[in-house]
């Protein structure tokens, strides 16, 4: 065996240490999906009979569709009947400060090294946690309030400010939009809602952090953001997950509203249990999130997806208002037998609309690494501009890149540029390094933080540091 | 009561039966059988599938097409078909039969190649024909490849001999004549080891208020031998054109490919090139003018099997009026297919407001040591080249037809003989004659 190979076959014996099971007592509703599980989920969190009929019609439309197939994965399909649909820490009651929440719980994101404590104030990140589902706390609510931004928990929402949830749910990610959306909103159990006022500069970045802890759960939340006019919200979301064998299933919709002149920025470190190497357990993310940008707003995703057997997910930007700016970063690394079919869609409605996409993709192992996307300029987009960058990187010869771009242009002054490129680490890089002392191992790694750095550059410089470290478990030994 | 619906694909299959294959070998019958037995488990194409996402078919399912054989048309009318100054061997197809008095046939058994109709070489080349005919029309689930596969009429048999050279280009002109007229021309080139062969295929129509062209042509390229291939779609605006090529390559072989949709009503072209030979190279050009209503569909697969191939590509198409290009590229690199080059470029320039460009340029690559890259970009003629043209007093339209020269000119290039690329561009130049006529300063 060559020493690259080597180094290689030791990058698939990287640890995922977020695998352990945290023993808190939680609340579940009954295994399968039926009208009544969904009466059950909204009776639970007292809902209006409005989000009720919101999520029947949802259920009613979901039954009628179709798991979609058209993704470059395969997975044997979830038994939408064997799902737990609802499990709650218990006791589900309101915390007022940090000190009532379970001890159990705080250890737990301790270990993820997640700053839930005050204390860490320092940090400067104001974090909802989402654990299986349901929040469990909120921190810096008070200060946030003060300038007027309302950051909590989405059942809080739907209490406190209805008429918010009520006219932004479902309008950028309707229920009928796909299959998972709409099996979201059915049963979607919690979540983050955050509304930033007219002209407000959110002083700190807002931060969700998703667990899923129980066994046989599917995690089914819901993010709505609504940035007024002129506003700015920085937003973090994090996720991981217990290892354990069977497959779970992990559901989520996003969806972002930029008013006139606002700006969002989405960054997501997504870390979820991606299985073992052979391919046994592991999350199914299929996600989906989109924001609509109104005049002059700006909507920027950035990702780093490094978990998840099976990763479907298309954050996506309808350019709705002239002069709008869609953005999309992404660095996706699959390891081992993981697959990830994952883009961006950027829709050109407005005139003078900009939209950037850079994608990188590291596939390692005997993983199958996808881009797929759309750029549509519609008729009255004039003047739309699009740049669009794919790079993909191999290592290992039984792995897999793709790239699978649709571009679609009816605006004769529309400018779209899409250029990609497959390849393997060079051996004359490599050897640059090696000549220069550098172990091969760490010249890997050298690299790819070279090649991901323009995705890295776009994150939050805490969430940065974390995805760095997140690249390098995911390709322990070749990458260091 | 009960009613019966006759889909389109059950009426349209209904139209192409009547013709008696009977009189045909055994094994070329069986391929008819296999094609018909194929279409049983397929749809007529629809928007619904991935393939046709872009391309509606929905008229031309409704329409009555039917295999007729041509009226007697006069030599001075098929003449104008001819390439002018082209030194070539020409083999002419009426509604996918052939017109064998104004071909020139090749059919001596001692030459080192043979240029005739398929259905001579069925008969008389049996062990010619019968290895590669069928063979490589590996596309089972398309649709438009079986209906040929099991109604073709006739096409061209071209055969060269190893290490042969044909000393003259063939051009294979396929015209349609008539209205409601269902040709299937169906072209076999086999050139041996270490030979070459040079090929212009031109597609035209006589007169027709409707008609339907389903062309197949299988390129079998053997182990160092040499195939350039030039397709010149210009029919008219009545006319669908859906045609599938597939070329077969062995080790250290090369294929060239320019394909140039002119004029039509729906333009459907389908390439699967297959490299099944280390170190062998495949080039496809594409250069698409198009004005009018005219709805022009490329999809090319290059399937690199084989290690140390290389395949580059590059596809051009500037839209004016209300038409629309499609350009679906997929490069697929098997994981044995180490050292791949492999390179695809799509640019595609607007005119008008109606005009509308869609693009798919595909990678699937399961090998590590590769080159892969594609490019594709949507936009206008530089506005700046514009203005430093003008600047030194080049009027508008000639400053425009510069630039358009010189945006074309980069795939007409690769059309290596010179009365064939003249008459591309003199097809192109007429295509944007109002274009530029309407700018006039």
């Amino acid at each position: 065996m060559k020493e690259e190979d080597k180094i290689i076959e030791e990058a698939t014996s990287g640890e995922y240490k977020y695998g352990f099971v945290s023993d808190i007592e939680s609340e579940k509703s009954q295994k399968g999906l039926t009208e009544d599980t969904i009466r059950f989920i909204s009776e639970k969190k007292n809902e209006p009979s409005w989000l009720l009929d919101w999520r029947l019609k949802a259920f009613k439309v979901w039954e009628q569709m179709e798991e979609p197939d058209w993704a470059h994965i395969s997975y044997p399909k979830p038994d939408f009947q064997d799902i737990i649909y609802y499990a709650a820490p218990k006791p589900k009651k309101k915390y007022e400060s940090l000190d009532e929440v379970d001890p159990e719980i705080l250890k737990t994101f301790e270990r993820l090294g997640v700053p839930i404590e005050e204390q860490k104030a320092l940090a400067g990140v104001a974090v909802d946690v989402v654990m299986d589902s349901v929040s469990v706390a909120t921190t810096f609510k008070d200060k946030l309030s003060e300038l007027g931004i309302i950051f909590c928990s989405f059942s809080e929402a739907v209490q406190e400010h209805p008429e918010l949830v009520q006219k932004y749910i479902g309008s950028v990610v309707p229920q009928r939009d796909n299959f998972y959306s709409a099996l979201n909103s059915a049963v979607f159990s919690d979540g983050s809602f955050c509304y930033i006022p007219k002209g407000v500069r959110c002083p700190m970045e807002l931060s969700t952090y998703f667990r899923i802890n129980e066994a046989n759960t599917g995690q089914f939340e819901r993010t709505l953001i609504i940035a007024d006019e002129g506003s700015y919200v920085s937003y973090l979301e994090g996720c991981t997950a217990p290892q354990r064998d069977e497959n779970q299933l992990h559901a989520a919709v996003v969806e972002i509203i930029a008013l006139d002149r606002a700006e969002v920025k989405y960054s997501t470190v997504q870390n979820w249990y991606p299985g073992d190497k052979k391919g046994r357990g592991g999350i199914y993310n299929f996600v989906t999130k989109r924001g609509i940008c109104h005049h002059h707003s700006k909507i920027s995703w950035t990702q780093v997806e490094t978990g998840s057997a099976v990763t479907w997910k298309y954050p996506s930007c309808i350019l709705k208002g002239d002069h709008s700016v869609g953005e999309f970063f992404s660095v996706a690394v699959t390891n081992n037998m993981q697959q990830a079919d994952t883009g961006t869609k950027m829709i050109h409605l407005g005139k003078n609309t900009k939209s950037t996409i850079v994608s990188k993709g590291i596939s390692a192992g005997k993983s199958q690494n996808s881009y797929r996307g759309l750029v549509k300029v519609a008729k009255g987009a004039q003047g739309a501009r699009n740049f669009s960058q794919c790079d993909s990187l191999l290592i290992g010869a039984k792995c897999g890149a793709h790239t699978f771009p649709y571009i679609e242009c009816q605006n004769k002054s529309a400018k779209v540029e899409h250029e990609a490129t497959t390849s393997k680490i060079g051996e004359d890089q490599l050897f640059y390094c090696n000549q220069r002392g550098i172990k091969t191992d760490k010249a890997i790694g050298l690299i790819v933080n070279g090649f991901c750095k323009n995705v890295m550059d776009n994150l939050p410089m805490e969430f940065a540091i974390e995805a760095k470290k997140l690249l390098e478990i995911s390709l322990e030994g070749s990458v260091g | 009561m009960a009613t019966l619906t006759v889909t389109d694909k059950d009426r349209f299959l209904i139209n192409q039966e009547g013709q008696d294959f009977s009189h045909e070998a055994k094994t070329f019958i069986k391929i008819r059988e296999l094609a018909l037995k194929n279409l049983k488990g397929l749809d007529f194409p629809s928007n619904k599938l991935e393939d046709w996402k872009y391309t509606n078919l929905k008229e031309l399912g409704k329409l009555e097409f039917r295999p007729q054989s041509a009226a007697n048309i006069h030599a001075d009318k098929i003449n104008e078909f001819k390439i002018k100054n082209l030194d070539a061997y020409f083999l002419v197809f009426v509604n996918g039969f052939f017109e064998p008095s104004f071909s020139d046939v090749i059919e001596d058994k001692e030459s080192d190649f043979l240029v005739t109709n398929l259905n001579t070489a069925k008969k008389e080349f049996i062990k010619l024909v019968e290895p590669h005919l069928g063979t490589q029309t590996r596309a089972k689930d398309q649709f438009f490849v079986n209906v040929n596969s099991a109604f073709s009429q006739d096409g061209a048999f071209i055969y060269v001999k190893s290490k042969a050279k044909l000393d003259k280009p063939v051009q294979i002109i396929h015209l349609v004549d008539g209205d409601l007229v269902a040709a299937y021309p169906r072209n076999l080139i086999v050139v041996e080891k270490f030979a070459q062969a040079k090929v212009v295929l031109t597609y035209d129509t006589i007169e027709t208020h409707s008609a339907l062209c389903n062309s197949i042509n299988e390129v079998v390229v053997e182990e160092g031998a040499l195939v350039q291939l030039d397709k010149i779609q210009n029919e008219n605006t009545n006319t669908y054109h859906i045609s599938a090529d597939f070329a077969h390559q062995a080790k250290d072989s090369t294929f060239t490919i320019n394909t140039l949709p002119a004029n039509g009503k729906v333009i459907r072209n389908n390439l699967n090139i297959l490299l099944n030979g280390s170190n062998s190279t495949a080039n496809l050009f594409g250069a698409i003018c198009l004005n009018g209503n005219i709805h022009v569909d490329n999809q090319t697969f290059v399937d690199h099997a084989k290690p140390h191939c290389e395949s580059n590509e590059l596809y051009k198409t500037v839209v004016n009026d209300q038409a629309t290009a499609i350009f679906n590229g997929k490069i697929y690199v098997n994981k044995i297919a180490q050292k791949t080059n492999a390179f695809q470029s799509n640019a595609n320039i607007l005119l008008s407001e109606e005009a509308k460009a869609n693009a798919k340029p595909q990678l699937e690559i399961y090998a590590d040591d590769v080159k892969c890259s594609h490019g594709c970009t949507i936009g206008q003629f530089d506005d700046e080249a514009l203005f430093y043209l003008r600047a030194r007093g080049i009027k508008e339209s000639t400053a425009q037809k510069v630039l358009l020269d010189a945006f074309i000119g980069e795939v007409l290039d690769h059309i290596s003989n010179e009365a064939v690329r003249a008459y591309a561009n003199q097809l192109i130049a007429k295509n944007f004659k109002s274009q530029f006529a309407a700018l006039k300063n």
